[in-house]
């Protein structure tokens, strides 16, 4: 039997002698978080898929021949794993874009929520994914430092260790990704119902020096 | 006297970053300054909307996993 709330590193244990519904466990612990980080970065549901179980594969492959030696930091490796995987797609992807075909909701993925209409917002607060699109069209940077903190869970050190930047632009970065998510959501908030938020503008404040978010990276 | 804090500081602050002692400066900052009491509200609030954005792969994907992790455990 396998306890729920197990450590990574009991279930660890248990796997590598044979325990499957222990690795399992695991699976289902972290798969949301990862899908949802790959997810953010490659834009596109069925990449995202293949590099998640391209993800856990590479993990049994480490675990099984024994390499796996970062106990008591399952996550923090798996999530290492995953984001190598993604960027790598990504800058793969960039330098030989191609268009996909994708079914509707990759179709409604790509429009443009914040240019639009009260309709275009209704659609969008319908289906909640409008706030990861705010979180896909932040600058790169910025978007990076969301997923690595957000749903990955590292600290800012972690951050900044892992992306080669100072502990003080990993928080710049973070600060203005957050003040740009506010301005969108707000702007999507406001289209698709004035009357069911504030219009009072000193109830919904934003920061004096927003301005300069887009490019503060 | 009240110790001054960058805005990377109050960054820190919204992402549980901070130290008890600074929580508590920090809380006692923004009890006497409402404006910055809105920035902080405001933008924890944007990284709250991102707790219920969490995407499920599919069963097809994770059988698969699983049935990768079950071959490879048995080799």
């Amino acid at each position: 039997m396998i306890a729920k709330k197990a450590s990574d590193t009991e279930l660890l244990s248990q796997y590598r002698q044979g325990n499957e519904g222990a690795f399992e466990v695991l699976v289902h612990r972290y798969k949301s978080r990862i899908f949802t980080a790959i997810h953010l970065i490659v834009k596109d549901r069925y990449v995202a898929e293949d590099l998640l179980q391209e993800t856990f594969i590479k993990a049994v492959r480490t675990i099984q021949e024994g390499r796996y030696n970062e106990e008591g930091k399952f996550f923090p490796w798996l999530s290492r794993i995953a984001h190598n995987m993604a960027i790598d797609h990504f800058r793969r992807n960039r330098r030989y874009p191609h268009i996909i075909l994708k079914d509707g909701s990759s179709v409604f993925n790509s429009m443009k929520f914040s240019d639009g209409s009260a309709e275009t917002a209704q659609v969008a607060m319908e289906d909640k994914s409008w706030v990861r699109r705010c979180v896909q069209e932040l600058p790169q940077e910025q978007r990076e430092v969301v997923i690595l903190r957000h749903y990955f869970e590292l600290s800012f050190q972690e951050i900044a260790d892992r992306t080669g930047v100072s502990i003080n632009t990993a928080l710049g970065r973070m600060r203005y990704a957050l003040i740009n998510m506010r301005k969108r959501m707000i702007k999507t908030e406001q289209a698709y119902d004035k009357n069911l938020y504030t219009q009072r503008p000193d109830e919904v404040y934003l920061p004096r020096d927003h301005g300069g978010g887009e490019h503060g990276n | 006297m009240i110790r001054t804090f960058t805005h990377n500081d109050l960054t820190r602050f919204i992402c549980h970053e901070t130290t008890a002692e600074e929580n508590t400066e920090i809380n006692h900052l923004l009890e006497l300054d409402r404006e910055l009491r809105l920035e902080v509200e405001g933008l924890r609030a944007t990284l709250r909307q991102l707790d219920g954005t969490l995407l499920e792969p599919s069963d097809v994907a994770i059988a698969n996993i699983m049935k990768h992790a079950r071959v490879a455990g048995r080799d």
